[in-house]
């Protein structure tokens, strides 16, 4: 019996979920290691065998933060950037916009080369083709150059590479033969789209990260090799998976690997419960991410759709990555009132260390977790899953302290209240960004709430968005682990194309797709190819990506006036369309979970417990999370606490636990 | 106020998520490159009473010249769901090329706020094409006029009939209204959420916080008698200096710039209306307030700006105004700043104190027959030192923060070509900070065309403050002739102008 292993290294937890081909899961939670984050990885697979043989692992799937990481702490590699002559300032110059409207001291974060490290190329293609030829004598020149500035990779970004890459081409191709060793990126091969910025930025993070990725990712499939795993593939920001090599290619696309994961995971659960529209909310320690499954898929960004927009560390990188919008509303994060009296949440986080008051190592100021506790939401009589002991006194004297300036809200439990309800509206907000300000209305959306504090929160964030229906998955805790494990197989690929729909028959737009398919296929040999175009009204400097099931171009044009109306609310003034990309991607599913709830047999609460829920004191029941039997129902206000995350039912809503082992609530 | 510290937070969001969306809608589906790429839009919340509740941060010269905007559209008795659109510098507008929508958002069958969107259309008409004439003495030959007026089709009609580029106006104009309507419809559901009482509460709930908390920070600065000048370097007609004055009293948490002494309005563009000089002085508040202070329309409650009638910076019909609004708006926020620092408050050196406006126009014979075409970019340059940190370079500073256009957009689109792009290097002023540098630029015409420069900071340099180097000026060049600060002309293929833009201040004397 085959197993698969999704294995997500956060900045505290290295989470593991084995997935049987029976269905039942396996959860293996250990401290991160983040010097070798393989050390925690590692561990936390022996910690699966528990000292009895286990079943082979057939498959290992990793969401990583290595890339993350080195972009957060700027530990990626010496990079050179050989561009075109008078262009050399580029990345220093971005797009010109100040980083803070009113902070006038304030700047973006410096570019991730060196500005010594800049090499000027005498050489210049413009829209039409080459305006000055490149000369074997400066590709000579050129190769010199960089190998003084003694690089660990290189970046080469040309201008209008994006449509003439024969420049870019030759100068890698010298680079490479010249220094082997030493990675080259080429901007038509890492991001074959307009707008230089964003296109040599991207390359340029790809430069800067190839070397570690690759280092990383080439010793860790050894070791995964050596324990008998026969595959390991990596999660990337798009939310599919590559196999190692693959990775190593394209480090930049692996930078938001670890929150991918929980998207996919989302995603899973929704549809085995029968969702394909939902608004995710993954609550961690520091942070909680919002993301969007629409149609039964993960919704991306970047690519073409939002150049600039997709940065992550300051650093902006255009590829294509699931939505990801982050706010400062964890579990961690500490509440404060500001000289005008109002409460805020965040951006302080009290991290791991000391961590929130309650912890008692040592933490004073008040956290999300500690209002929680104060409401009665944990039960300070069980450790967390990381054998940390709440202590009560310690949340009610933190929370207490902010008392005097709220006023209104009375006693320590008014403020927590208080605090609770400042998150929540934080975290509506990064919902509302992914949906509402993308054109989606949430009230046709159920809400996925993952994370250790993630299912606390679903009943205030539903009645805050209009939400009918909640998901609490199983295991919430380590969600992101099993959409690692159950990851699909997918690889994107794009070509730049920029022809008037008009002006096309379908057996062009067959005929284009013919090469990208084809280098879809090779990339992922067997997989479903899904043929997407990024089209727009002519004049228009972003695309709405709509797929393509017919070759006819006026099912095209249909599609792609229907996504714009939905997403802008008009259809233009009769502009013609184009289409400026083509997109194949290629997709093989994992086998799905099947979530078989075994010995899941609870039927009665296992106790009650007052807790504080808009200033009412109410008596909730209190049951198992993991342990629910199908079918049973939980009436609101009711605490479902399960070993890596807890759940909270409010009055009007009903708990429903469905075969999957997830808990769907409903307004009663 | 009925909003307690938590609602407050919550409202907050709703209404700041509702502009966001709204500028979204117009920089996604628009057209122009000024729009879409630039971003030279900003977008608003008004309530019904014409208070602003909230807005998306884009352009500070935009945003604290919209109150007017509304207060025009609201004398002609609006009913729920008319959407007007303006542009007139004398009743509600800013300069000609802003053109802004404003629609009367329908709640609960009366008109329960207002949904603003200002986006500069590189295109108005006027006797320059992209309507940003160097040398206008009428705003007349600025273009188009458009008083506050419902948005017909008829409207619609006759304003495309008077610019060179109907088409892609016809698009804008379709997105921006996209992007009013989105407001509308962002109110409209916040209502059936909470009802209409408590949006409503909460809108003015917020005011009342902003106001409270802009106060509290202008409490803790007592100067009185602040008293600066700075000059523009000529209105486009001729070249002499003219001054702006500004004398600043912030007494008991009230922002007190009178004009007083400030040259009669010019016979050339660089004019503005009192809008544009209460924008530039709100920004300049702004700066001092802390980040989270939501930007409504409370800050402005504690701020007064007063200025002589037919002043430049309080310009009578019919004066010309295109270079006012981007020229003069820095000068005057130039000249608020040097005041307070001379008052021992802490704030920056001068940045560039310029936009480097850039116009291309005419009728591009290079395959697309006949086809009009206009283009309009601003430039950044060096901000100024701070008493903390250095200047950043290549930004734009102050009234403005549009983005650029990306080269490849520009040479796909244009008959330009771009020789060069480049920072500066050095030209930001030495100090124990040093100020940012500047940006170098440089277009080759591919085709004959119209230019239009509007540009300072070409004769005087931005001041470095305590002790900090001045950054070095700007300057024009064409063919490598250097040109004034304000200038037209027309290029031939194969002509180069190439844009040096000033750096910032240093602050403090160099270590």
């Amino acid at each position: 019996m085959a197993v698969r292993v999704g294995v997500d290294v956060g900045g505290t937890f290295t989470d593991l979920v084995a997935l049987r081909e029976d269905g039942a899961i396996e959860v293996r939670k250990v401290v991160t290691t983040p010097d070798d984050p393989a050390v925690g990885m590692f561990r936390a697979l022996d910690a699966l065998d528990g000292g009895r043989p286990r079943p082979p692992i057939d498959l290992l799937v990793h969401g990583t933060t290595i890339a993350t990481n080195a972009l957060l702490e700027r530990t990626g590699a010496r990079v050179v950037l050989v561009t075109t002559h008078g262009f050399e300032d580029l990345l220093w110059l971005r797009r010109q916009d100040r980083a803070d409207l009113y902070d006038l001291a304030g700047d973006h974060p410096a570019p991730l080369v060196a500005r010594r490290c800049v090499v000027g190329v005498a050489e210049r293609m413009g829209p039409g083709g080459a305006l000055e030829s490149l000369t074997d004598a400066e590709v000579a020149r050129v190769v010199a150059a960089v190998r003084e500035l003694e690089p660990q990779a290189v970046a080469v970004a040309f201008l209008f590479a994006f449509r003439y890459p024969e420049h870019e081409r030759r100068i890698a191709a010298a680079l490479r033969a010249a220094a082997p060793g030493v990675p080259v990126a080429a901007s038509h091969e890492v991001l074959p789209l307009f707008r230089e910025f964003e296109r040599t930025s991207t390359t340029v993070a790809e430069a800067y990260l190839r070397p570690k990725v690759s280092a990383y990712l080439s010793r860790l499939d050894r070791d995964v090799h050596a324990r008998g795993v026969p595959a390991l593939r990596i999660m990337t920001s798009a939310g599919g998976t590559l196999d190692p090599a693959a990775a190593a290619g394209r480090a930049a696309s692996l930078a938001l690997s670890g929150p991918a994961g929980g998207v996919v995971g989302a995603r899973l659960v929704g549809a085995a419960v029968g969702f394909t529209e939902l608004l995710a909310l993954d609550m961690g320690g520091t942070s909680a991410d919002a993301s969007l499954v629409t149609g039964g898929a993960a919704v991306t960004d970047g690519g073409g759709a939002a150049p600039g927009e997709g940065s992550i560390a300051g650093i902006p990188i255009a590829l294509p990555s699931i939505l990801i919008e982050s706010v400062s509303a964890g579990g961690g994060s500490i509440a404060r009132v500001d000289d005008g009296g109002a409460l805020k949440v965040g951006p302080d986080s009290a991290g791991a260390i000391p961590g929130p008051a309650c912890y008692g190592r040592g933490g004073t100021r008040p956290t999300v977790t500690d209002a929680c506790l104060v409401l009665g939401w944990f039960d300070a009589s069980s450790p967390l899953a990381d054998a940390v002991r709440l202590d009560p006194a310690a949340a009610e004297g933190a929370v207490a302290a902010l008392g005097p300036v709220v006023g209104g809200a009375g006693g320590a439990a008014g403020i927590a209240g208080g605090i609770v309800a400042v998150a929540t509206a934080v975290m509506a907000r990064a919902l509302k960004r992914v949906s509402v300000a993308r054109g989606l209305d949430p009230r046709r959306m159920a809400l996925l709430v993952f994370g250790g504090a993630g299912p606390l929160f679903g009943c205030a964030l539903a009645d805050a968005l209009g939400i009918g229906s909640i998901v609490i998955p199983p295991h919430p805790g380590v969600l992101s682990a099993l959409g690692l494990a159950a990851a699909a197989e997918r690889v994107d690929v794009l070509a730049s194309f920029h022809r008037p729909l008009g002006q096309l028959d379908a057996r062009e737009i067959g005929r284009a797709y013919t090469s990208i398919l084809m280098e879809a296929a090779r990339q992922a040999p067997g997989a479903a190819c899904l043929r997407f175009a990024d089209c727009r009204f002519a004049g228009q400097g972003y695309e709405l990506t709509v797929p393509v099931t017919e070759d006819d171009p006026r099912e095209i044009a249909d599609a792609f006036r229907a996504a714009h109306r939905t997403r802008y609310g008009h259809t233009g003034s009769g502009q013609p369309i184009e289409i400026v990309n083509l997109r194949v991607v290629a997709l093989r599913e994992g086998p799905l979970p099947q979530f078989a709830a075994a010995k899941r047999s609870a039927r009665a609460p296992v106790g009650r417990r007052a807790i504080t829920l808009s200033g009412e004191r109410l008596t909730a029941g209190v049951w198992s999370l993991d342990d629910l039997a199908p079918g049973v129902t939980l009436d609101g206000p009711a605490v479902a606490a399960g070993r890596d995350a807890t759940g909270l039912i409010e009055p009007g809503w009903r708990g429903t636990a469905h075969p999957s082992g997830a808990l769907v609530l409903q307004r009663r | 106020m009925t909003l307690d510290a938590v609602g407050l937070e919550v409202m907050g969001h709703a209404f700041a998520s509702i502009a966001e969306e709204m500028g979204l809608v117009l920089i996604h589906s628009s057209v122009s490159p000024n729009i879409r790429e630039r971003r030279d839009c900003s977008a608003a919340l008004f309530d019904a009473e014409g208070t602003m509740v909230a807005q998306a941060a884009h352009i500070p010269v935009h945003l604290g010249a919209m109150p007017e905007s509304v207060a025009a559209v609201r004398a002609l008795d609006p009913q729920p769901g008319d959407v007007f659109i303006l542009n007139d510098p004398y009743a509600g507008g800013s300069h000609l090329p802003d053109i802004t929508l404003i629609g009367a958002i329908e709640v609960e069958g009366a008109v329960g706020g207002y949904g603003v969107v200002r986006a500069h259309h590189s295109d108005v008409g006027g006797v320059q094409a992209g309507s940003m004439p160097s040398g206008a003495r009428e705003i007349f030959a600025e273009g188009v006029i458009l008083p506050a007026v419902r948005l017909t089709p008829e409207v619609e009609r006759l304003l495309l009939a008077n610019v060179r580029t109907p088409d892609a106006r016809r698009a804008d104009l379709a997105a921006q209204r996209a992007a009013v309507e989105r407001g509308a419809d962002g109110v409209r559901a916040l209502v059936k959420r909470y009802g209409w009482a408590t949006v409503r509460d909460a809108a003015r709930d917020l005011v009342v916080y902003a106001e409270r908390r802009a106060r509290e920070a202008l409490r803790r600065i007592a100067a009185t008698g602040l008293a600066a000048t700075d000059s523009l370097e000529g209105d486009g007609v001729d070249h002499a200096d003219l001054a702006i004055t500004v004398r600043v009293d912030i007494r008991d948490g009230a922002f007190h710039a009178d004009f007083t002494g400030t040259a009669p309005a010019a016979r050339g563009n660089v004019n503005c209306p009192l809008a544009v000089a209460r924008s530039a002085v709100l920004f300049v508040v702004r700066t001092l307030l802390p980040a989270d202070v939501p930007t409504n329309g409370g800050v402005e409650r504690a701020v007064r700006v007063t200025a002589p009638e037919g002043c430049l910076v309080n310009a009578r019909h019919p004066s010309a105004v295109a270079a006012g609004n981007v020229e003069t708006s820095q000068r005057i926020a130039d000249t608020v700043f040097l005041a307070l620092a001379r008052g021992g408050v802490a704030v920056p050196a001068q940045g560039q104190g310029t936009m480097n406006n850039v116009t291309f126009g005419g009728t591009d014979v290079s395959g697309r027959e006949g086809r009009a075409w206009t283009y309009y970019e601003t430039i950044g340059g060096g901000q100024g030192a701070s008493p903390t940190a250095p200047g950043p370079s290549g930004v734009h500073v102050g009234m403005s923060n549009t983005r650029n256009t990306p080269i490849e957009v520009l040479e796909l689109e244009y008959p330009l070509r771009v020789r060069g792009y480049a920072l500066r290097w050095g030209s930001g002023g030495a100090g124990k900070w040093a100020g940012g540098d500047g940006v170098i630029r440089e277009f080759e015409a591919l085709v004959p065309m119209e230019a239009s420069i509007l540009a300072e900071r070409r004769r005087h340099a931005p001041q470095g403050a305590a002790g900090g180097g001045h950054g070095a000026p700007g300057r024009t060049i064409l063919n490598g002739t250097p040109l004034p600060s304000k200038v037209g002309t027309l290029l031939e293929p194969g002509d180069v102008l190439r844009i040096e833009t000033p750096g910032g201040g240093g602050w403090g004397t160099p270590g």
